[in-house]
């Protein structure tokens, strides 16, 4: 098997590249070997939220303050960051993403928990906040599900009081979501959107309408549209009032719909999608990966031009660890941490870990490096990128992740015509 | 004012006993518990039910009185023990002579044990070192701490006993030189109390030495850090230890749905007793010395590891804790100190509680001119009236599980609504109708005491998902909690003080998860820094 470029990985930074790839005409291989971190999504993406301890707002005036191995500083030095962040954007909302935000300044999302946090794309049914002053309703309904345990009424509640807005609580059921509790683990959110028939989703916007009353908005638990937005809006345009979801934890429904819509999109644009695969090994011939191997086509060599590294970080087992390294089990790839498994932690589970910061050591252009050498044609984005940034403290995983998939994707066209 | 015949400090397994003891010789009984139930050295050992046979060698009737509390323990807490049997192994480092003096200061004891062939060991036990030259049986099982003093607390309260928790004891009242009450302070609240009686007894294990001092007496003791490692699920069926002088990591416990190693032993001061810290170079050595029990020790994924403070009682101070009798004391400061109507029960072990209880319920008894006799070694305890053994068949996991945590009392969970059989903690399999049934009925008032009725939060995941149903599950029932997300928030960080000295592997990825969902998708870290909700609130 060749193509121009295979793409180890299959999550957000691996669609989001080869989308870009297949665009630009170069053909696209993906090994996927299963479930991807974006499953458990927020259905937000954050650009920067934390600068050190300091709240961000405005992320873009920040870039130069960053270290020299943060991805936003090597990106900015070659093309501007905005134009990056912007073309990922488009591809979401090109795969049927709908996003609202501006890479300018965040705005608020709500989480589960009834906190509103800054945020730079945020899925369109999903309740976001330009300020945190003059809210725009005076009261909300919070609508649950009987016996629905990933949902927080209470806590929103909470949420919205801090805000000077009334709420008014309560939970509906309708006979799709019965079936679920013959079982006393099925009552999960994947489970309840799989259980929702477009009559359902008539029946449940009935019943969201009789606990309205008076209020402006409507928030329900992100437990609709799993394949696609059309259930989505359906339910919203049944809806009396605007009705937002809240996304629930795991797996959450929000994330699996970006992943599938993705998927499709690079399918239907002419990509390969290796589903279940693994890459088992490779070789390297003069700083270069020639051809790999993986699980399921055994002897027969894949071979690419170029290779991009997109196969997240621990939980994703893009890296590994054991009792004393942390490495990329691949091709033992070098990686940026200690050795001291002392120094991989923080005692305040809050605080920033320093292990989230390990994974791939890569140049300006994102190149990997194995034992000292950098690679010719390996590159890393997502995920598994190491560096002097925390991805979840600082609030930046979402968008190195985008701007990186773009930015390898750019520089590969370039390199290969 | 209110007033008592005993108040008893410390809600750890020697204050439930005693209490449950007290109240049923009919004395007006108050325990005291500054936070919850189990948090000291109850709930932080190995939860081994030992036969004695640990310590035999070096102290024969430390162990024949082991012996004897086992067996009434096997009679009167069926629902909290394990009888699974236990071997000692010899390794091919370790000297055979001291089997023969091991088997013999057994046999001393009244100890049941019986030297079997290696190869019979292996078949016995195949998670144990291939490598021995020597086995002994020893009638140990494992024990859940937790489960025996809600035990003892509730049967103390259906004797008429009173207690309250998250209330410290901040001063003794004293009248001339008779303690007549103690002043308290609620940790929740700050709400101040006095309660008055006519016997203080001090149960409160390493503290002790702390409310001693409220008296100025001063009780010499010596606070030992043992450090225990949880393994993902049960390595060993039968309880292993190592055959030799005690020593580090050479006792392997299966109990409930995983294993057990420890322990170190460490002096300590009294500074850290309430914040201890395990270091990443005891797990390696844990895990080092460990798999020359089982070498599965070296390959099953850890789940969580934790310390407890021994409360030895110190005659002849040694380096580690290990030359100081295991053996508890029961001081009448009338006669030691000339302060009248205080009694300190303290050092000993989870396997004497009962007899410690007994032994201190006896001097008060004395004092009160109560004649009535002991009967905690008779009447089962709650949960052990019925033959929990006699499990029907047809039982789904989760009522087998809710059985054996509950034992007879499982009967008042609610039973049959769908929305109450929905589960919150997968890994333990617990319902809300159970999460429920300790928030109204056992005294359950956070995450933390949650967590020690049910088992909510200890399986592999440690509280991934559990830990914020269960905070959801708070703010609809229970009125005391004010704020659930605050609790939620201490509760991740005081079982990431468990992970993070095991954080590789699957534990790494696993936290990589946990801390994406309450941070990134939840927004929970921001609340934390802005609340000031402190790190070290481990056991609130």
């Amino acid at each position: 098997m060749k193509a121009d470029v295979v793409i180890i990985g299959g999550g957000l930074a691996a669609l989001v590249a080869g989308i870009k790839l297949i665009k630009s005409g170069k053909s696209v291989i993906i090994v996927s070997s299963g479930q991807s971190a974006l499953h458990f999504s927020s259905g937000a993406f954050g650009l920067m939220s934390k600068f050190g301890n300091e709240e961000v707002m405005q992320p873009l005036q920040f870039i130069d303050r960053l270290p020299n191995d943060h991805p936003y500083r090597k990106i900015s030095k070659q093309l501007p960051l905005s134009i990056v962040l912007d073309d990922a954007k488009q591809i979401l909302k090109d795969a049927g993403i709908e996003l609202k935000g501006d890479h300018h300044i965040n705005h608020f999302r709500l989480t589960p928990f009834g906190f509103f946090v800054p945020s730079w794309l945020t899925l369109k049914d999903h309740l976001t906040l330009d300020s945190l002053e003059n809210i725009p309703f005076r009261k909300v309904a919070i609508i649950g599900i009987d016996g629905f345990l990933d949902f927080y009424p209470n806590f929103l509640a909470q949420g919205f009081e801090k805000l000077g807005v009334s709420t008014n609580k309560s939970s509906v059921n309708i006979k799709e979501f019965n079936i679920l509790r013959n079982n006393p683990t099925e009552m999960r959110a994947p489970n309840i959107a799989r259980a929702l028939t477009d009559d359902g989703v008539r029946r449940y916007a009935q019943v969201i309408n009789n606990h309205i009353g008076d209020a402006d908005i409507a928030i329900i638990p992100g437990v609709v549209g799993l394949n696609d937005t059309q259930q989505i809006k359906d339910l919203r345009n049944q809806v009396d009032c605007k009705v937002y979801t809240v996304t629930t934890i795991p797996v959450a429904v929000p994330g699996i719909r970006i992943k599938i819509l993705l998927q499709q999109y690079f399918s239907d644009l002419g990509g390969w999608y290796l589903m279940g695969d693994s890459v088992t090994d490779g070789e390297f011939v003069e700083h270069r990966l020639s051809h790999i191997f993986t699980s399921n086509l055994g002897t027969t060599k894949v071979s690419a031009e170029n290779y991009i590294m997109a196969t997240g970080s621990y939980f994703s087992r893009g890296i590994k660890s054991n009792n004393y390294h942390v490495y990329e089990p691949i091709f033992n790839l070098d990686v940026t941490s200690s050795d001291n498994r002392s120094e991989w932690y923080d005692r305040n589970f809050f605080d920033s870990q320093p292990f989230m910061k390990f994974g791939l050591k890569t140049n300006e252009s994102f190149q990997c490096y194995l034992e000292g050498q950098v690679l010719e044609n390996v590159y890393a984005i997502g995920g598994i990128l190491g560096g002097s940034f925390d991805p979840l403290y600082d609030g930046v995983g979402g968008g190195v992740t985008l701007a990186s998939s773009v930015y390898v994707a750019e520089h590969l066209k370039d390199k290969m015509s | 004012m209110e007033s008592y015949d005993v108040i008893i400090i410390g809600g750890g397994i020697t204050g439930a006993g005693t209490a449950r003891d007290c109240s049923m010789r009919g004395l007006k009984t108050l325990l005291l518990e500054r936070f919850d139930f189990s948090v000291g050295a109850t709930g932080r050992n190995h939860g081994l039910l030992h036969s004695g046979a640990r310590y035999a060698v070096a102290n024969t009737e430390g162990a024949a009185e082991c012996m004897k509390e086992n067996l009434i323990l096997k009679r009167i807490a069926r629902h909290c023990i394990e009888d699974h049997g236990g071997l000692f192994l010899s390794l091919p480092e370790d000297d055979l002579s001291y089997q023969k003096l091991f088997v013999e200061s057994c046999r001393k004891a009244g100890i049941a044990v019986e030297v079997i062939d290696p190869k019979e060991a292996l078949k016995l036990e195949g998670a144990a070192n291939p490598n021995i030259i020597g086995a002994v049986k020893v009638p140990d099982a494992s024990i859940d701490p937790f489960r025996l003093t809600t035990a003892n607390v509730i049967d103390a309260r259906r004797h008429g006993a009173d207690y309250k928790t998250y209330t410290q004891v901040t001063e003794l009242i004293l009248s001339g030189v008779r303690v007549v009450g103690v002043k308290t302070i609620n940790t929740k609240t700050g709400e101040k109390r006095e309660y008055y009686g006519k016997t203080i007894v001090n149960a409160a294990g390493i503290w002790s030495h702390n409310i001693a001092r409220l008296a100025e007496i001063e009780i010499k003791m010596c606070p030992s850090k043992g450090t225990l490692l949880i393994f993902g699920h049960r390595i060993n069926n039968v309880v292993l230890n190592r055959c030799r002088k005690a020593s580090d990591a050479d006792i392997l416990v299966p109990n409930d749905t995983i294993s057990i190693l420890g322990t170190t032993s460490q002096h300590v001061s009294f500074d850290e007793i309430d914040n201890l810290r395990v270091n990443v170079e005891e797990v390696d050595l844990l895990l080092k010395e460990g798999a020359k029990l089982s070498p599965r020790v070296a390959t099953t994924r850890i789940i969580r590891t934790y310390s407890g403070v021994r409360p030895l009682v110190a005659n002849e101070i040694g380096s580690s804790g290990r030359d100081i009798s295991r053996g508890y004391v029961c001081i009448d400061h009338k006669q030691r100190d000339g302060i009248e109507g205080f009694i300190t029960i303290t050092g000993g072990k989870l396997m004497t509680y009962r007899l410690m209880a007994e032994s201190v319920t006896n001097m008060v008894c004395r004092k009160l001119g109560n004649y009535m006799p002991c009967q905690t070694a008779i009447k089962p305890l709650p949960g052990s009236e019925n033959n929990v053994e006699e499990i029907d068949g047809l039982l789904t996991f989760r009522e087998r599980a809710v059985k054996g945590r509950h034992g007879s009392m499982s009967n008042a969970i609610k039973k049959g609504d769908k929305f109450d059989n929905a589960l919150v903690c997968e890994c333990e399999q617990v319902s809300t109708a159970e999460i429920k049934y300790a928030i109204e009925s056992l005294e359950a008032t956070n995450l933390f005491d949650l967590r020690r009725r049910t088992r909510m939060g200890m399986g592999p995941c440690q509280g991934q998902l559990c830990s914020g149903r269960s905070a959801g599950l708070l703010s609809e029932y229970c009125d005391i909690q004010k704020d659930p997300l605050g609790n939620l928030g201490s509760f991740l960080n005081e079982r990431w003080q468990g992970v993070f000295p095991i954080g590789w592997g699957d534990t790494l990825s696993k936290v990589e998860l946990t801390t994406w969902l309450y941070n990134g998708v939840c927004g929970l870290d921001s609340y934390v820094h802005k609340e000031n909700i402190p790190v070290d609130k481990r056991i609130l």
